[in-house]
């Protein structure tokens, strides 16, 4: 596959912690890459140094389509497709879902009016974000449908390359199923995704490899069931064997 | 209390109390948005007027009185915007940003003050209106300013509900106002909203001492009841919704009207606050709800 997001060296600390250390991988066009790792080893803050959102790298260089993006801000970031959702709830809960999905998109890439109405309205068809939602506040929603509007909110701003952080975290089952067709048709339509997970069922299942990550350090990366079986892997979420 | 007499009292008190929402929902609108209470907001009313008024009377007549309501506005906006990087968002991160808020926008009503009187003197200015005379309604007269007043009030009021409401920048100021963090998390310019709310709040009290200017005489210290005023209408009805304070400028403005009918101009602002304190007494949180800060 051809590298269509490429990541060399990136690398953020918070003081003394390195949260993500001398990162590198590539991404192939309309690759599912999984990214698995124990709690608190940077697989969110690699999406923060990624998007620019909130917050840049330290140090390292990010690629997209064969073109250095890791200097551009993260509304030149979003016009060009890559897209992120949140780990926790990012939602205005007193405003409408449809004020939801047009404030995120207007702000983070500049279409207005009509075109971001247009946007919003073909984001909920595609994920099924259900319209007669749309004018209740989002806080009145279950939290099922919070994160489908989340990932809605994400697929109006056009991405190119999705970053999802834990789309599936505190949903039963069925709703776990729901996302996984999601993430599916998502993809089908050539969008790029990188997924962070800890439902491992989920992230083996959609996953063309998977990305494991230690301290903020890549430990294995590579086919889903062989990577899951590597010693080193096992021993980062278990830890070590008596 | 005859008929007549009672259809004035309460066109004054509508007029007064439009007068009062307008200067009152810049407060609430910063309050519900930023979280602090702006007690140099009367003083936007006073420069705002002495701004008005030194357009209006180089330029005389109605055409003067339009060009006033123009460029009052406009100043403001732009000193509002300019304010808020000099005394709110040094102290955003500050646990205690809402007392050293108070302290901050005192401190500039102050200097704001000064200035005027540095500026246009300590003598007594008066915009001149743009219409003069009565409307004759149904054997009625009405005060043609006073329907003037009312009218403009109203329509910024509603141009206002609709700029929140509908427009893009609208919606982002109330997502930054919600959920400030997640605001930041997903990249909006929370900083440049918040000046944007201090900055159209500025510019409706503007507008507000540019009538106010019309019917009353304006000098430096102009700006204190105003202030007042905005605080009481803020306080009495609540910010639960956009509509909150403006309801409780009219109910102040219409008891106002009527107090100062049955018990003269001397006992009107004891009367009002009496009836604050018994509505405060039996609904803490304002007359319409403090708690939900939305817009
Ligand atoms: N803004 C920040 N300031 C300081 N430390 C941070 C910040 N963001 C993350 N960290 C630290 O960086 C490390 C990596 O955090 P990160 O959120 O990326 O982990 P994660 O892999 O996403 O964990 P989880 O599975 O719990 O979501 C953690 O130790 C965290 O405490
Ligand atoms: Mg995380």
């Amino acid at each position: 596959m051809s590298d269509f997001l490429k990541i060399q060296g990136l690398g953020k600390s918070f003081g003394a912690l390195r949260a993500v250390h001398d990162m590198s991988f590539s991404v192939g066009k309309g690759e599912i890459l999984g990214i698995a790792g124990p709690n608190g080893s940077g697989k969110s803050t690699l999406f923060n140094l990624i998007t620019k959102i909130p917050f840049p790298a330290d140090s390292g260089q990010i690629f997209l389509d064969g073109k250095r993006i890791d200097r551009l801000s993260n509304t030149a970031l979003t016009k060009l497709g890559v897209i992120r959702t949140f780990q926790r709830e990012a939602l205005f809960g007193s405003l409408s879902c449809i004020d939801n999905i047009l404030v995120a998109v207007e702000q983070t890439s500049g279409v207005r009016g009509r075109e971001a109405e247009r946007l919003a309205d073909e984001a909920s068809d595609i994920v099924g974000f259900p319209k007669n939602f749309h004018n209740m506040p989002a806080a009145a929603l279950p939290v099922f449908y919070q994160k489908q509007l989340m990932i809605t909110t994400a697929v109006a701003q056009n991405p190119r390359v999705l970053l999802l952080d834990e789309p599936a975290s505190s949903l039963i089952d069925s709703e776990i199923d729901w996302v996984r067709d999601a993430i599916m048709t998502l993809n089908k339509r050539g969008i790029t995704i990188l997924l962070i997970e800890h439902i491992l069922s989920l992230l083996t299942g959609v996953s063309d490899r998977l990305l494991v990550m230690e301290q903020g350090q890549k430990i294995a990366l590579g086919d889903a069931a062989e990577v899951i079986r590597d010693p080193v892997v096992i021993e980062a979420f278990l830890g070590k064997p008596q | 209390m005859e008929l007549e007499t009672l259809l004035y009292i309460l066109v004054s008190g509508l007029v007064l109390g439009g007068l009062y929402a307008l200067m009152a929902i810049g407060l609430s609108v910063v309050w519900t948005t930023i979280g602090v209470f702006n007690f140099a907001h009367g003083t936007f009313v006073a420069l705002g007027a002495y701004i008005a008024w030194q357009v209006s009377s180089s330029l005389g007549g109605a055409p003067g009185f339009l060009l006033g309501a123009v460029i009052a506005p406009i100043s403001l906006f732009i000193i509002g915007y300019a304010l808020h990087y000099a005394l709110i968002k040094p102290f955003e991160r500050n646990p205690n940003i809402v007392l050293l808020s108070v302290i901050t926008t005192l401190a500039a009503a102050s200097i704001i003050e000064s200035l005027i009187q540095l500026i246009w003197g300590p003598r007594e200015k008066q915009i001149e209106a743009p219409v003069s005379g009565n409307l004759e309604v149904a054997g009625l007269s009405f005060s043609a300013q006073d329907i003037l007043t009312f009218v403009v009030t109203l329509f910024i009021l509603a141009l206002l509900a609709w700029f929140l409401k509908r427009s893009g920048t609208g919606r982002a100021m109330r997502a930054a106002a919600q959920n400030r963090e997640a605001a930041q998390l997903m990249g909006f310019n929370v900083t440049h909203l918040y000046a944007l709310t201090i900055g159209i709040a500025a510019a409706t009290a503007a507008i507000a001492g540019l009538f106010i200017g019309s019917i009353r005489f304006i000098n430096p210290t102009f700006g204190v009841d105003p202030l007042m005023k905005s605080l009481i209408v803020v306080i009495f009805g609540g910010v639960a919704h956009f509509t909150s304070p403006i309801l409780a400028a009219f109910i102040v403005g219409l008891i106002e009207a009527f107090s100062v009918y049955l018990f003269g101009l001397y006992w009107a602002p004891s009367i009002l606050f009496g009836l604050m304190i018994i509505v405060l007494l039996i609904k803490p949180e304002g007359l319409f709800g403090f708690q939900r800060k939305t817009l």
